[in-house]
């Protein structure tokens, strides 16, 4: 999935080529991405969610993602990726987290914090969990459809940032 | 009293109430009810009125139903409601019942098994009509269909109907028709599909209703050799969900498929947790991609 073309990409200044180099040489390790602050540069959206709002999260998830200039495949990404990234969440990392979303350059971000045990190993979700495994697909899925994947240790928990490129070719 | 419950189509010969609200569930009842007309060799008539009838036609040929060569041979027949004699005509109610009358007799002379009417009894609800005739053709239609040689299906939208009418619809059908359901909430229904058979799915769908959906998938591969699991109105799947659908065709021996029609992010997500690996199982795309 991530083979798709996502160029030309914009005022970033940079191809695809460039912005993979930025990944390590497995794909997984990037710069940590430095959010913008709320309420002053661009965070669209800053959510707070449990196990009770993950469906008003999504809702929130298409609606700002919209904003913010994302469809088709984008947009699905975007959901598919930061909805997998709030059920660990839920489901691992304390039961509740904050969702940020916003915009740079032709990217959108989203960044998913928890106050759970965190995540020891930063190549979490490198291995692919076969069909009949109970689980471990999430993070696996989110780096197949993301752009990019930073793991960071939070204070406590984990703090997992995302990116997904608007420019993507439908298919 | 009608008995609000599930009824297996395949019995059904009676004076029977379709409510429904959701469009789809509506045509996947009625297009049960056509197929199995049509293997019993009974004559059909079909009065629709929200769909016009070569919509519902081509409706019917998506469900696993061939009208082409009945609508010719005139086994089947479907026409606007509008024009019934229940709409049309002054007193409507008892040209109806004659009109059915002679149908019944009409399918006897030439060799079918019965008469299958169903009727979106909406048409009653437009301008035009006399609302007031709904009541004794329900009454009336009820006691020709006593005599067991009509079978009908009376679909009320409970989107058209105010609560007395729908109550009254109620009392006078002995039977109530409506899919099997598994799950329902505002968010995820999870209920049986009649034609193709299998299962439907519309909403969101999550971890949390796991099991749920692989009881239901369960219940399918039980019933339907090669299950349909219908997901165009799910609008999200996550991976764990995905997951059981997966596992559930794996479970399939090899001469036997699930299909799945679905949007494109459902697709991605089943793709994701290892879809085409499970050689059983067939994704359709309803944008067309595979």
């Amino acid at each position: 999935m991530r083979d798709q073309p996502i160029s030309p990409l914009g005022d970033d200044g940079l191809t695809r080529d460039q912005a993979l180099s930025a990944l390590g040489e497995d794909g997984v390790t990037a710069e940590p991405v430095s959010p913008p602050i709320d309420g002053k540069d661009g965070v669209a959206l800053h959510q707070p969610f449990d196990v009770d709002s993950l469906y008003a999260m999504r809702a929130a998830l298409v609606a700002h993602g919209s904003e913010l200039g994302a469809d088709g495949v984008a947009l699905e990404r975007l959901v598919l990726v930061a909805s997998e990234l709030a059920t660990n969440a839920v489901r691992h990392g304390g039961g509740q987290g904050t969702l940020r979303l916003w915009r740079t350059g032709v990217s959108i971000f989203c960044e998913v914090s928890d106050r759970g045990p965190g995540i020891g190993d930063p190549r979490a979700g490198t291995r692919r969990a076969g069909p009949t495994e109970p689980g471990g697909r999430g993070l696996w899925i989110c780096r197949q459809l993301a752009d990019s994947l930073v793991i960071e240790a939070g204070s406590p928990g984990a703090v997992i940032t995302a990116s997904i490129a608007l420019l993507i070719a439908e298919g | 009293m009608a008995e609000a419950t599930a009824v297996d189509l395949a019995t059904a010969r009676d004076h029977a109430c379709l409510t429904f609200t959701d469009p789809e569930e509506r045509l996947d009842l009625v297009a049960r009810f056509v197929r199995e007309g049509l293997r019993q060799r009974d004559k059909i008539i079909c009065w629709s009125d929200e769909l016009a009838p070569e919509t519902l036609a081509k409706e019917f040929a998506a469900r696993a139903v061939r009208p082409g060569s009945a609508l010719r041979r005139g086994q089947l027949s479907i026409a606007p409601a509008s024009e019934s004699p229940l709409v049309r005509e002054p007193g409507g109610a008892q040209a109806m019942i004659r009109m059915l009358s002679g149908e019944i007799s009409r399918a006897e002379r030439e060799g079918y098994r019965g008469l299958r009417v169903t009727m979106d009894m909406a048409c009653v609800t437009r301008p035009a009509a006399a609302a007031d005739q709904l009541m004794g053709f329900e009454t009336d239609v009820a006691a020709l269909c006593a005599e067991g040689r009509l079978c009908m299906f009376c679909q009320y939208d409970r989107d058209r109907f105010d609560a007395v009418t729908l109550a009254f619809a109620a009392q006078a059908h002995p039977v109530t028709v409506a899919a099997q359901v598994y799950h329902e909430s505002p968010l995820l229904r999870v209920c049986r599909q009649y034609s193709p058979s299998g299962l439907r799915v519309a909403g969101e769908i999550d971890y949390r209703h796991g099991d749920l959906f692989e009881q239901a998938l369960g219940e399918a591969i039980r019933l339907d050799r090669h299950p349909r699991v219908n997901l165009r109105a799910l609008d999200y799947i996550d991976a764990a969900a995905a997951a059981v659908l997966v596992r559930a065709a794996l479970r399939l021996p090899g001469s036997r498929f699930m299909h799945v029609s679905c949007g494109r992010l459902v697709a991605t997500m089943v793709e994701m947790v290892g879809g085409r690996e499970a050689a059983q199982l067939r994704v359709h795309r309803v944008d067309g991609e595979l």
